[in-house]
């Protein structure tokens, strides 16, 4: 019994510890976006602003009301798993109930330049 | 020959040149009307038929300003003189590709560039917002109904065709609008309050148990009819859309040149040399001193500044806002952050609409001073200067006055409370008329006397119009969603040449001219698809010809008050959002100066024939 209750309050200190990290993560000022540097890349910034920002870039505004993502997806293509059919994936099913998908708005194209964005981002 | 003559010739030389040097005042018609040597060409459609109104527009490379001119009746175009230089050249129009090519300009000499478009399939992208509204089906009273409820709900952070552009399945419209709904209600008085006084009779609560405001009450009642209409029209299945077109600009409306100049990041205020496009770039800092730099930041092209038509509508906020500008008398156009600017009798800028300070930039030491409001108060999005050199600006309470000299703010109460007060203007007898948006009315402060009045407008009453729609319990909203029996006046500005306050009614599409005097209100609806145009704020030129700026149209209009016509001009860029409009009549040609909210750039128009006047 005093091991399980050692291993719940470890347990309890490490997700409260997550939680604190993540909620810090939201208000904590984020780094900045990559610049775009090809073509291509400015296009799919271009594509983000007018899609993904009600969401993805962060003010007190939509965090009092709950509305922003969990990241700015700043960094995201240098994050560990994440490849283009993954970031497509995301772009085109979306999460029900949480993010919209643009599956019947974007071209192949325009996805293709919004995966060339985020990688940079 | 007298043996003075030489001299006295060359004294009179001298004396001419000085007389006549490039003092900026002068200086603003040389560029943009004449006519003569430079590029010029044809634009035709692939089967050779020749395009009327079409934009040719033309950007030196790593320049910052950008010229168009629109095609004649036989599709013909011509530029007045550009400096030497290698330029990008492109044309559109909707249902047609964008053409892009470079050339060599050589200062001098005759450049002729002629252009075919080849047709473009999905001319959709390319729509204006009035267009979108236009091409959503209205054959059923519903639908009728509904284009009205987007139009009125869904076109103040963005354009309604921002959303509509896009297509989505029911549940995630019903995302979107639930997050709409959640940001229009932190602008929403107090969850309780009825604008203009009283309290909601009962409190109503969204689905995790917070109440809801003055426009979430609205949107709630339209919710479900938005959803299903948008997932019917903008959904997974493809909906047959007929996209009605304004027809291209002609005659008079197509003369013109219009100049437009990419806007930097950053700093406080702006001031623009129209000869050179240059901006030099101020900063008020913390400190309360001034510091300048004439390299500012610039992060603008065709892909997010509406050059290429076929990017479509986008949400303004991302990008770089100019909202306001001021033409200075000194030959500089200002353009500072902010909602609201105004100039004194020196001709020094005044601004600061929606901060907690009124601030003043003296254009000869080319500093800044600030006056910070009473703690807690801010202003709203209006600005204005009396004679007398005070500056005034909307608030939430009505107005403030602030005399220079002493610093002091005086408070004059709105007779409505909560009547959500936005744009002000000063009339010709000092007195200041401060728009009220959430309740249908515009206050005033009387010039002589300094009492506190209020005029009213009528509400929207037609047959499309239903019990629910008028009913009184809905609550009047605030700034960006309305219920559709209201107006909506937004800003406003004196004809300081007479007894006029004209008024925008920015959700109707009607302008209103509003006796000073009398207090008689005269109304006059916009035609056509312009009743989509959210018509915004005004200036009165010196021959009484009223101008005025529209967020929702890329246009800006012209209205005669004796003839009561509507002349529309086009500009090049698509989904400017404009919301202020400026004025050059300094010359015999009136120049219209609109800055873009959404667009990164603002724009100078000049007219080649008489309708300047």
């Amino acid at each position: 019994m005093r091991t399980f209750h050692a291993v719940a309050s470890f347990s309890l200190l490490v997700c409260g510890a997550i939680l604190s990290i993540t909620l810090e993560a939201q208000l904590a000022p984020q780094a900045s976006p990559g610049v775009p540097q090809t073509d291509q890349e400015r296009r799919g910034e271009a594509l983000f602003i007018n899609n993904c920002t009600l969401c993805h870039v962060f003010t007190e505004q939509k965090l009092s009301i709950g509305i922003q993502a969990r990241t700015e997806l700043i960094g995201l293509g240098k994050r560990p798993g994440t490849d283009d059919a993954a970031l497509r994936k995301a772009i085109l099913q979306g999460i029900p109930g949480r993010k919209p998908n643009f599956q019947y708005i974007l071209t192949p194209q325009e996805v293709d330049e919004m995966v060339a964005y985020l990688k940079i981002r | 020959m007298h043996r003075s003559f030489p001299a006295l010739m060359m004294a009179s030389v001298f004396i001419a040149g000085v007389l006549c040097a490039d003092v900026p005042a002068s200086s603003r018609a040389q560029i943009g009307s004449s006519r003569g040597t430079g590029l010029r060409g044809k634009v035709t459609s692939s089967d050779q038929k020749p395009l009327e109104g079409v934009p040719v527009s033309v950007k030196a490379l790593g320049s910052t300003v950008t010229t168009s001119v629109f095609t004649n009746p036989n599709g013909d175009y011509d530029f007045p003189p550009l400096p030497e230089g290698r330029y990008r050249i492109w044309a559109q129009a909707v249902g047609f590709e964008l053409s892009r090519s470079e050339k060599t300009i050589a200062a001098g000499a005759t450049t002729q560039h002629d252009i075919t478009l080849p047709p473009y399939k999905d001319a959709w992208r390319q729509l204006s917002g009035v267009e979108w509204l236009e091409s959503l089906p209205g054959d059923t009273a519903l639908d009728r109904k509904m284009k009205r409820i987007l139009h009125y709900n869904c076109g103040t952070c963005h354009n309604p065709g921002f959303a509509i552009q896009k297509r989505f399945a029911r549940a995630d419209w019903e995302l979107i609008i639930e997050r709409m709904s959640k940001i229009a209600g932190t602008t929403d008085p107090s969850d309780n309050q009825i604008p203009g006084g009283g309290e909601f009779a009962q409190v109503m609560l969204d689905d995790e148990g917070n109440p809801m405001g003055s426009q979430r009450r609205i949107l709630e009642l339209y919710k479900k009819d938005i959803v299903d209409y948008l997932t019917r029209v903008r959904g997974p299945e493809p909906f047959p859309l007929t996209l009605k077109l304004l027809p291209r600009p002609t005659g008079e409306a197509a003369d013109i040149v219009v100049t437009e100049y990419d806007t930097p990041e950053g700093g406080t205020m702006g001031r623009l040399d129209p000869r050179t496009g240059h901006i030099r770039q101020y900063t008020l800092n913390s400190d309360g001193s001034t510091s300048a730099t004439d390299e500012p930041d610039y992060y603008n092209y065709e892909y997010r500044n509406g050059s290429d038509w076929s990017r479509g509508m986008r949400v303004r906020y991302p990008e770089h806002e100019q909202h306001d500008l001021q033409v200075g008398r000194d030959g500089y156009v200002y353009l500072p952050t902010g909602i609201g600017v105004d100039l004194s009798p020196e001709g020094n800028v005044w601004f600061g609409g929606m901060s907690t300070r009124a601030v003043r930039f003296d254009i000869k030491t080319e500093k800044f001073t600030h006056f910070p409001l009473p703690t807690g108060s801010r202003f709203r999005n209006g600005i204005g200067v009396d004679s007398k050199g005070n500056a005034w600006g909307s608030t939430d309470a009505g107005t403030y006055r602030l005399n220079p000299q002493t610093g002091e703010y005086r408070l004059f109460r709105s007779v409505s409370p909560l009547g959500r007060p936005y744009g002000l203007t000063v009339d010709s007898q000092d007195g200041v008329w401060f728009a009220q948006v959430a309740i249908d009315k515009v206050g005033y402060v009387d010039g002589r006397t300094g009492e506190v009045g209020e005029v009213a407008f009528s509400p929207i009453d037609d047959e499309e119009l239903s019990p629910a729609d008028r009913d009184p319990s809905l609550g009047p909203g605030w700034t960006m969603i309305k219920p559709l029996y209201q107006k909506g006046p937004r800003r406003l500005r004196a004809d300081t040449r007479s007894n006029a306050v004209w008024v925008a009614h920015y959700h109707a599409g009607i302008i209103a001219r509003v006796d000073t005097q009398t207090k008689k209100v005269t109304e006059y609806k916009l035609p056509g698809a312009f009743v989509y145009s959210h018509p915004y704020d005004f200036e009165v030129d010196k021959y009484g010809m009223v101008w005025f700026g529209m967020s929702n149209a890329d246009y800006f209009g012209r209205f005669n008050p004796v003839t009561e016509a509507f002349t529309f001009y086009p500009l090049p860029t698509r989904d400017h959002n404009a919301r202020h409009i400026g004025l050059d009549d300094s010359q015999e040609m009136t120049e219209v100066w609109v800055p873009y909210s959404g667009a990164g750039k603002v724009a100078r128009v000049q007219f080649r024939t008489s309708s300047g006047k």
